[in-house]
C-alpha cells in the first residue's frame, strides 16, 4: 500500500479535506444546472470573506497559542 | 410554508442509483427520490422552503453552523450515489419549485446530460492543491535573487526619504518575482498532470484569508477508478523531489464525484475568484 510513502513524504500530505476544499467544489460559480433557487454570486462571494475570517482567526489563534501546551490541531478541527 | 425539489444528481434511467431511494435526504425528514423522464433520472428531496427559500438561503448560508454540516450532508449523498453508478453530480443548494420544473430540465438539457454522463463514466475527481506560503517565498526570493539583494543592502544605506521609495520598489520587484515563480510552477505541475489523467481544470489562484501568507491553485483532475491509486503514487513520488524550503507544498485530496467536470458547456473555472 501507498500509506507509508505518504507517510514519509515531506512535501506531499493527502490530509482529509477541509470546509475550504469542500466549498470550493460545492460553490464553483460555472454554471452546472440552475435551479429555480441557487446560492447567487454575491452570497459565494460572502461565504468566502466569512470564511476568510475565520480562517485568518484559527491562524491567528494557532500563532497566539504556539507555545501553550493547547494543540492548534485540534482547534482547527473544531473549527473546520 | 411549501417545499422545494432539492436536486442530487442526474443518472441513466435503470443505473443503480436507484439503491439509495428512500434514504434520508439533506433533510431527514424527507426521503431521497428519483423523477424520470427523457431515459434520465433526477434525484432529488424534498426541503422545506423555510429553509432553502431565496431569503431563507441566503441567510442560512451565511451561518456556518449551518452551512457546514448541510455541505457535508450533500457531499455524503451524492458521494454515495456516485459510488453506485455514474452521475453528474450537482452544486450545493440547487433548488425546484415543483417536480414538473426538474423533469423540465431533464427534457431540456436531455443530449448534453448523456453526453456528460458518457464522458464521467467510471471516472473520479482527484484535486491537487498547490499551496504556497508567501512568507517562505519573499525570503528566498530576498536571498536568490541578485537585484533584490542589491536593493535591499542599497535601502540599508540611503537617507530615511529615499529608502521609503527604494523600498516601496522593492516590494514591488519581489511580488512580481513571487507572482512568475508561482505561475510557472503550477504551469509546469498542470502540464505534468494532464499527461497522467483524462482532463484537469484549473481554478485561479485563491487566498483564503487577507493576513495570512498562504495563496493557492486546485487543479481538479479527471482519473479512471482504475488508475485512482497509480495516479496518486505518481504524485506522490514526484512531489519528493521538491524541497520542502521551496515555500511549496503539494495536497493530494479526494476521490471526489466529479464536481469540477459537472459543467454544462466546457467552461474553465477562471470564473472562480475568491476574496484575496
Amino acid at each position: 500500500m501507498s500509506t507509508e510513502k505518504k507517510r514519509r513524504n515531506p512535501v506531499i500530505t493527502n490530509d482529509n479535506f477541509t470546509l475550504l476544499d469542500l466549498l470550493d467544489r460545492l460553490l464553483y460559480k460555472g454554471v452546472v444546472v440552475r435551479g429555480d433557487l441557487t446560492i447567487s454570486v454575491a452570497d459565494v462571494d460572502l461565504i468566502y470573506l466569512q470564511l476568510s475570517v475565520l480562517l485568518t482567526s484559527v491562524a491567528k489563534f494557532q500563532e497566539s497559542c504556539a507555545s501553550s501546551p493547547f494543540s492548534p490541531g485540534i482547534a482547527k478541527e473544531a473549527l473546520l | 410554508m411549501d417545499n422545494g425539489y432539492y436536486l442530487y444528481a442526474i443518472a441513466k434511467e435503470h443505473s443503480k442509483a436507484i439503491d439509495f431511494l428512500g434514504c434520508p435526504g439533506i433533510d431527514p425528514q424527507y426521503p431521497i427520490m428519483s423523477l424520470t423522464h427523457a431515459e434520465l433520472i433526477a434525484i432529488v428531496s424534498q426541503v422545506p422552503l423555510s429553509q432553502f427559500g431565496k431569503e431563507a438561503l441566503a441567510a442560512n448560508v451565511q451561518d456556518f453552523t449551518w452551512l457546514e454540516p448541510q455541505a457535508r450532508a450533500h457531499d455524503g449523498i451524492v458521494r454515495q450515489l456516485a459510488s453506485k453508478s455514474t452521475i453528474i453530480p450537482i452544486r450545493f443548494a440547487t433548488v425546484y419549485y415543483s417536480a414538473d420544473n426538474v423533469r423540465q430540465l431533464l427534457v431540456s438539457e436531455k443530449d448534453q446530460f448523456k453526453q456528460l454522463l458518457d464522458k464521467l463514466d467510471g471516472r473520479w475527481e482527484m484535486g491537487v492543491t498547490i499551496d504556497f506560503d508567501k512568507e517562505k517565498l519573499r525570503s528566498s526570493i530576498k536571498q536568490s535573487d541578485s537585484q533584490v539583494s542589491e536593493l535591499a543592502d542599497k535601502i540599508e544605506r540611503t537617507k530615511p526619504g529615499t529608502a521609503y521609495l527604494l523600498q516601496k520598489k522593492l516590494e514591488t520587484q519581489i511580488s512580481s518575482l513571487m507572482d512568475t515563480y508561482i505561475d510557472s510552477k503550477v504551469q509546469l505541475i498542470a502540464d505534468r498532470l494532464s499527461q497522467l489523467c483524462i482532463s484537469v481544470s484549473q481554478g485561479a489562484l485563491a487566498s483564503p484569508g487577507n493576513e495570512i501568507n498562504l495563496a493557492y491553485v486546485t487543479i481538479a483532475c479527471l482519473v479512471d477508478q482504475n488508475k485512482i491509486d497509480l495516479f496518486q503514487d505518481e504524485i506522490l513520488d514526484w512531489g519528493k523531489t521538491y524541497p520542502p524550503e521551496a515555500g511549496m507544498t503539494i495536497r493530494l485530496t479526494g476521490p471526489w464525484p466529479p464536481y469540477t467536470f459537472s459543467s454544462l458547456n466546457e467552461t474553465n473555472r477562471e470564473t472562480v475568484s475568491h476574496v484575496n
